[in-house]
């Protein structure tokens, strides 16, 4: 489970947009230059909550389990070539907090925190026209784990010198 | 009642339509086209081949001294070929393994041709 995508995926629902009006921020992908809604999630960074490490038995000999717990930064521009992006902005916010929302975030294992919303302001001047940007960033709080196999104090070679 | 080029105002263009002489300017042309999608919200290329006529040149001097200053160094080329191909400005285009991007296009579709400026990609050495 990808976090970003289920992102994109709980927008894309709650807004009713076609596969061409949001994706993963990529600098391959050129802004469309008609006047719709365009919306671009992206990641930016995340902090450790917690780093877990444990060893179990199992049939395949010693095994270690771990997991990375996160608290990640992740920002959706709304952009258009018009003022469409202006009245679009709220509705984003409250597609993450919606109940289909709510029902990704518990299938999947994560939270997106409700009180870390940021709107900023990021329109600028691109060639002829304005480009109506808002960039919302929010937090959000999921897991990451692994299973591998590890070796056995048994599988060590060890030299051992006696007086005998 | 005479006819001439004065009843035509000075703001008429009078391109005759090339289409029927052009192939035999032209030559058969093979390559591939890379296009960009999204899919499952990520981009990915998709790798179209085509078979048309066309005939590529290398820029002249006089248009290579008007591209930014830094690109001149860079391997650009016209490309005029049939209307049937789809190209748009930033696909890619591989030649002989060599991957141009589409830089600039001129739709003269009724005219029976269009006109694209590609220019050759940065060549990266492949990993061992």
């Amino acid at each position: 489970m990808e976090p970003i995508k289920e992102i994109c995926k709980i927008i894309q629902k709650q807004l009713d947009l076609t596969d061409k009006q949001i994706w993963i921020y990529n600098q391959k992908r050129d802004i469309p230059n008609d006047f719709g809604v365009y919306y671009v999630v992206n990641y930016l960074g995340q902090r450790i909550i917690g780093n877990v490490r444990k060893e179990f038995e199992s049939n395949q000999g010693l095994m270690e389990y771990q997991s990375v717990h996160n608290l990640a930064n992740y920002q959706i521009d709304v952009l258009s070539r018009g003022n469409g992006a202006r009245s679009e902005r709220d509705k984003v916010i409250m597609a993450l907090n919606s109940t289909y929302s709510q029902q990704v975030q518990e299938a999947n294992g994560f939270q997106i925190a409700r009180n870390s919303f940021q709107v900023t302001n990021t329109s600028e001047v691109e060639g002829v026209a304005e480009i109506s940007r808002y960039s919302i960033s929010f937090n959000v709080t999921y897991m990451s784990e692994m299973t591998k196999s590890i070796d056995f104090y048994d599988t060590f070679s060890k030299e051992v010198i006696t007086e005998a | 009642m005479i006819i001439n080029a004065r009843n035509k105002g000075l703001n008429y263009v009078g391109l005759p339509q090339v289409g029927e002489v052009l192939p035999g300017w032209f030559q058969p042309l093979q390559f591939d086209i890379i296009t960009k999608t999204l899919v499952n919200y990520e981009v990915e290329e998709v790798i179209v081949p085509v078979k048309t006529m066309g005939v590529r040149q290398p820029f002249t001097s006089q248009k290579l001294a008007i591209k930014p200053e830094g690109q001149r160094a860079w391997n650009w080329e016209t490309l005029h070929c049939l209307p049937n191909v789809p190209l748009k400005i930033d696909d890619k285009v591989i030649f002989d393994n060599k991957t141009y991007r589409v830089m600039n296009k001129w739709d003269w579709s009724e005219y029976g041709y269009i006109e694209v400026e590609i220019c050759q990609g940065y060549e990266m050495s492949e990993e061992s």
